[in-house]
């Protein structure tokens, strides 16, 4: 899992059918020189996922890539290829709290 | 998934036969950066399941996720156009689309 | 399979109900050279790796699922720590 801040948030209309009331999320990964920076910036390539934790703007969450992110749907098929899958609540970097 | 524009259509007589009857697009991928849409990398082709259009802008997913629709099922198909975009908010913001 | 180094520990209460219980450590992707990524990732641990570790971590998701069921997003999985990499013209 990569991490990411809420940025934002994508509506479809229309969508697949499998993707009704799928929230997709607005994600921005960060990378280390901002996490040890503790500077609430993310840098990285954005990109859209589903969320189903309800991860609100600003939140740091830990999103899922690939086929593993569809899991959450099995025995069902949604094209899902980004999913978030954690809200990180605090990291720690060799016992210092960057987040 | 990535936000992307169509630009084209995408016709091919020869092919795996598993393509066909679907409707092939070219696609080219853009990102939210700096409150705005941006053009992001290489452009793509991938199928569609919607009924997208050149000029639209829609999402995709890719990888082997892309099999997951109806109309990518077994196929060797590695992007599909899962949605058109309605709306992207960025940070309060909506972006206009490309 | 690639090489990470750990770099800490990530705390989440809210999370996708398989991964319960698991521990998530925060890792780096590690090159030949010894050089690291510039995104860090997160990664699901059972393996008791500390801060500073070298490890193997897997992309396969199959891992995660024979422990957590068909419905886990997890797939970045430490599968061994490290002890020594010899190449070619000296240590990673």
């Amino acid at each position: 899992m990569r991490l990411g801040i809420v940025r934002g948030h994508v509506v479809l209309q229309p969508a697949v059918a499998a993707y009704r009331g799928k929230t997709l999320v607005v994600l921005e990964p960060v990378t280390m020189e901002n996490l040890n920076a503790s500077n609430g910036l993310g840098g990285g390539k954005a990109l859209v996922a589903v969320d189903e934790l309800g991860a609100a703007k600003g939140q740091m969450v830990a999103f899922t890539e690939g086929r593993e992110a569809a899991n959450p749907f099995w025995p069902n098929a949604v094209p899902v290829d980004a999913y978030c899958s954690l809200i990180v609540d605090s990291i720690d970097i060799h016992s210092r709290k960057v987040f | 998934m990535f936000i992307a524009k169509v630009i084209g259509n995408v016709v091919a007589t020869q092919k795996n036969e598993k393509f066909c009857g679907m409707k092939l697009l070219l696609i080219q991928p853009y990102i939210s950066k700096d409150g705005a849409l941006q053009i992001s990398g290489s452009s793509v082709v991938a199928v569609d399941s919607v009924g997208a259009g050149v000029g639209e802008c829609v999402l995709f997913t890719q990888g082997s996720s892309a099999r997951l629709t109806p109309a990518t099922k077994d196929a060797p198909v590695d992007a599909v156009i899962v949605g058109i975009v309605d709306v992207v908010e960025v940070e309060g913001k909506v972006l206009e689309k490309p | 399979m690639f090489l990470a180094r750990i770099g800490g520990t990530v705390v989440a209460a809210v999370k996708h109900p398989t991964l319960e219980g698991c521990r998530f450590l925060l890792a780096q992707r590690l090159e030949a050279g010894g050089s690291a990524a510039a995104e860090p990732i997160v990664v699901v641990d059972w393996q008791g790796a500390a801060s500073g570790s070298t490890v193997m971590v897997s992309t396969d998701g199959d891992i995660a699922r024979m422990r957590l069921g068909n419905t886990t997003p997890a797939r970045m999985v430490v599968v061994g720590i490290v002890d020594e990499v010899r190449t070619r013209g000296g240590g990673a």
